[in-house]
């Protein structure tokens, strides 16, 4: 690559409209992706400042720093924060809007325009929730799933966040559209399908979920407020409608929406492993076809959010037996994973270090999904605290720790810097210590029959809530060392090198921090994803 | 707290028993090959690696074994389950009733109670409903719960099969007083539980009866205290002198609550006003030593009549006997 263009080219520092605008009007998918990052680490921490909050509540019961009204618009607030801005948009609109183009050789996303709108309307979504905190009524307390007739009763500012929310369902579907036309249309020459990266068929198959799901949440929620509005009995018995109707409209939309969470990661963990064990993945296409039926079956499982909600027994039997079988494609990437590194040789950098925690805290997350697909266990745990323990597993050692790991993998790829790397495997320690005190309690917790959004609970539960709240500033103390390392990398790292980890997918072809137009010449592909030959620097046999 | 007193109950620690188990194997499996792997081939022991694309085996077997052990899951819980789901010939029917925030449960013969009455080792149908919003009737130690939702009514059956009291939760989440929603349910013989139904014993005889087969609160065996059960103070008050969150109720006993009052610290005589005040307005005086966990505030949780028997309850019990 010619260092010159590079430099004169690099898109951080070019400049097209005077001052922050040509960040705020910037239509380079890059640019769009870091504005998307910043966001959502504003949202998490927030997010996460509630979450440390509750658990302080929990310390002991009864009051202990706020009271019940404030604790249900806490949960209500983490949680609507942490789904809608952080999680949902999350992989795919940081890391996908930055790499998507650059994987698959091209110079920006198909619809670039429409991709600034959709950074524009998560931000208008978000603006509607936080305005909505500071009007009469309070802020919102239905928790994050709005179930009616609750929702439609309470006195609190319900319809701005529910508007907030749709908002959002936009933004989500546009990207989805986007990133489908992408792979469609802007492959380089010779990048066939099965020569993408394993990434780029994650965030293909969540983009077909984000298109045909998030309709389906956007028409409820409108349902919603046209109810609240003007008595129209929809859902809430008392005016003629039926509270059941909205928990499956609701779960429709809500159950894909998980794998809209996780899809992504796990691409991020199938760019990761091969990287750092120099060898080509193991099962190229079980991993990708894996991704397609998770997204093809993850649709006909919603109904296991409401084993107890008085369906007949028979959809009971039918939606236990389609949740334990979506398991099976989670699991076998798993498997794949771990034999990616088989043979492999492996560096043990601070990026792998994190998809190692992740392999553990998601196969915890995953494996006690099966208590709750399955029936007589789940009527017992649904809606206690082993619910809340298991998607903490789930979507944050899940989904949020790759977010984590993608930072520190592509890093040096966005800003062109290097972090200090002992610090970034120091956090490591602390955030897995801190995880597993505060959420696998809640395990035992939810076994022992304490149910979830609980202000106060029975003084028998205090000393596993103790340990459990110990554990989030153990895990709180992690998260800040982590990002102030990287904060403090963006201010004052070395340089980084174009290719610091010896990746041979085409985004470590290009400078680091990439030039705006990505590619001076959009390349020629002519091998598989994974192909290390040349880096091995030996061609050594394949089998 | 650990407690299971149904059949039903202990088969569904058992399905429990069978995933944890074979998921803590399949955790294990995978964690330590991937530690493994990762020390043994690190790049200053092996520094080329082996390209290996796959193997056709080994994907159709770690596909298959899945699929049937996530089968063997599905079917041993179902039956379980199925078990739990059919109501028997001899079962008798109780109608549950939820509201914000309390249970009402109606017997055969249209007796109405806040706690929950129930005959050992007979079946018992529930049939829930709610008059407002979502709630789920939950009671840990039979490990089954349903929701109560406005305009149905879903079913659970469940067969005690032990002597006792067990706490009855709401699971789904219906605003301010969630937490507080709880109620119990004794177990008591079928032939105490007919003499109660038809009105030959009281409550407290039951109550009573229960206490003295699992060694309970004495405080069962003195007064009509089911509303302080029923209505979550004695998750922070106790009856007797242990301190809890709250002062224990038999403090009310010194005549003289040192308290701070709009920011001072004062003496207030307990009467029965200052109950009444304590009750509806918590953060109007703060007990000493408790001012960091204040009471819920109980407007919306009692109905007049109850506060006035609570306040008379608290009264004549605890402060007027011992003056
Ligand atoms: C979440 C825990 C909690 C619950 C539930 C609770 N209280 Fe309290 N209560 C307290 C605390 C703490 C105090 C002392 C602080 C204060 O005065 O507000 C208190 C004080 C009182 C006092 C004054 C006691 C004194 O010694 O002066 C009365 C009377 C009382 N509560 C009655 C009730 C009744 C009746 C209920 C049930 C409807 C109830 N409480 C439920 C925590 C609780
Ligand atoms: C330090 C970090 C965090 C802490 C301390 C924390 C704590 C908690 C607690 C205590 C609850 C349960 C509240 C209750 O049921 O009463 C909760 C709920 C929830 N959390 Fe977190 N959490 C953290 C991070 C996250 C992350 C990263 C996500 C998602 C990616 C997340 C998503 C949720 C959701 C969706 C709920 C449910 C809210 C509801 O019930 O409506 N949390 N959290
Ligand atoms: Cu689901
Ligand atoms: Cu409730």
């Amino acid at each position: 690559m010619n260092s010159n263009f590079a430099m004169m080219n690099n898109y951080l520092t070019y400049k097209s409209k005077p001052g922050i605008l040509s960040w705020l009007l910037s239509t380079d998918h890059k640019r769009i992706g870091l504005l998307y990052l910043v966001s959502m680490v504003v949202f998490f921490w927030v997010a996460v400042t509630l979450g440390f909050l509750m658990k302080l509540e929990m310390l002991t019961p009864g009051k202990t720093i706020v009271d019940a009204q404030t604790y249900n618009t806490l949960f209500t607030l983490h949680g609507m924060i942490m789904i809608f801005l952080f999680i949902i948009p999350g992989i795919p609109a940081v890391f996908g809007n930055f790499f998507l183009p650059i994987q698959i050789g091209a110079h920006d996303v198909a619809f670039p325009r429409l991709n600034l709108l959709s950074w524009y309307l998560y931000i208008i979504g978000g603006l509607f929730a936080i305005v909505s905190l500071f009007l009469q009524g309070g802020p919102i307390d239905t928790g994050w799933t709005f179930y009616v007739p609750y929702s439609i009763r309470t006195t609190t500012n319900v319809i701005l966040p529910l508007l907030g929310a749709f908002i959002l369902g936009f933004s989500s579907i546009l990207t989805g559209i986007n990133f489908i036309t992408t792979v469609h249309r802007l492959r380089a020459p010779g990048m066939t399908f099965f020569r993408m990266p394993l990434f780029v068929w994650a965030l293909y198959a969540t983009a077909w979920i984000q298109v045909v799901a998030t309709p389906v949440v956007g028409i409820t929620i409108v349902m919603v407020i046209v109810e609240r509005v003007f008595h129209v009995g929809i859902f809430d018995p008392a005016l003629g409608g039926d509270p059941i109707l909205f928990q499956h409209l609701f779960w429709i939309y809500s159950h894909p929406a998980v794998y809209i969470m996780i899809l992504p990661a796990m691409g991020v963990v199938s760019e990761i492993i091969p990287t750092f064990a120099r060898r080509t993945i193991f099962g190229y296409k079980v991993i990708a076809f894996s991704s397609l039926s998770i997204a093809l079956i993850g649709y006909f499982v919603w109904a296991h959010h409401m084993f107890t909600s008085g369906m007949s027994d028979t959809s009971r039997m039918v939606f236990s037996l389609l949740t334990f079988l979506v398991a099976v494609p989670s699991g076998v990437k798993v498997f794949n994973w771990v034999a990616t590194l088989y043979k492999g040789s492996i560096e043990l950098r601070a990026p792998l270090i994190y998809v190692m925690m992740f392999i553990f805290l998601f196969s915890i997350g995953g494996l006690t999904g099966l208590v709750l697909g399955s029936l007589s266990t789940d009527i017992h745990v649904t809606d206690t605290y082993f619910v809340v323990a298991h998607f903490h597993y789930v979507m944050f050692g899940g989904t949020a720790i790759i977010l984590f790991a993608g930072l520190h993998y592509w890093f040096p790829k966005m800003f062109g810097k290097m972090y200090n790397e002992k610090v970034a495997i120091w956090a490591t320690p602390l955030i897995f210590i801190g995880f597993n005190m505060l959420y696998f309690t809640m395990f035992i917790l939810g076994y022992l029959g304490m149910p979830r959004r609980y202000w106060s609970y029975l003084p028998e539960y205090q000393t596993l809530h103790i340990i459990s709240t110990v554990g989030s500033w153990i895990l709180v103390a992690g998260l800040v060392l982590m990002f102030g390392n990287l904060i403090h990398a963006l201010l004052k790292g070395k340089p980084a090198e174009t290719n610091p980890w010896g990746g041979v997918t085409l985004e470590w072809t290009v400078p680091s921090p990439p030039p705006v137009e990505n590619f001076e010449k959009i390349p020629v592909v002519e091998n598989g994803p994974y192909d290390f030959s040349t880096i091995n620097g030996e061609t050594n046999g394949k089998n | 707290m650990w407690q299971a007193a149904t059949d039903y109950a202990k088969s569904v620690d058992n399905v429990m028993l069978y995933i944890i188990a074979i998921s803590v194997t399949l955790l294990l499996i995978v964690t330590v090959a991937m530690i493994y792997f990762v020390v043994k081939y690190q790049r200053k022991k092996h520094p080329v690696a082996k390209q290996i694309e796959g193997n056709k085996v080994l994907e159709v077997v770690w596909i298959l074994v899945p699929v049937a052990l996530v089968l063997s899951m599905f079917f041993y819980s179902y039956d379980v389950f199925k078990i739990g789901r059919k109501v028997p010939p001899n079962a008798i029917t109780v109608k549950v009733q939820a509201k914000m925030w309390a249970w009402k449960f109606t017997y055969e013969n249209g007796k109405t109670t806040d706690t929950l009455f129930i005959p050992l080792g007979r079946p018992i149908k529930f049939l829930i409903t709610s008059v407002d919003v979502n709630h789920s009737f939950y009671i840990p130690a039979f490990r089954i719960k349903e929701d109560a939702v406005p305009g149905r009514e879903n079913y659970m059956v469940v067969e005690p099969k032990e002597i006792g009291s067990f706490d009855i939760a709401c699971a789904e989440y219906c605003g301010l007083n969630h937490s507080l929603m709880y109620s119990k349910a004794y177990v008591v013989p079928e032939n105490e539980f007919s003499q109660w139904l038809n009105g030959e014993v009281d409550d407290n005889f039951l109550r009573k009866y229960v206490a003295s087969h699992t060694g309970g609160y004495k405080d069962y065996l003195t007064g009509s205290y089911a509303i302080l059960f029923a209505k979550g103070c004695v998750q922070c008050h106790s009856l007797d002198e242990r301190k809890s969150i709250g002062p224990s109720f038999e403090a009310l006993g010194r005549g003289i609550a040192n308290v701070s009052f709009m920011g001072r610290d004062t003496s207030i005589n307990i009467d029965k006003n200052y109950i009444r005040e304590s009750i509806l307005y918590p953060d109007l005086h703060i007990v000493r030593g408790y001012e960091k966990i204040r009471m819920p505030y109980s407007t919306n949780l009692l109905k007049e009549e109850e506060l006035s028997y609570i306040v008379d309850l608290l009264y004549t019990n605890f402060v007027k006997s011992k003056q």
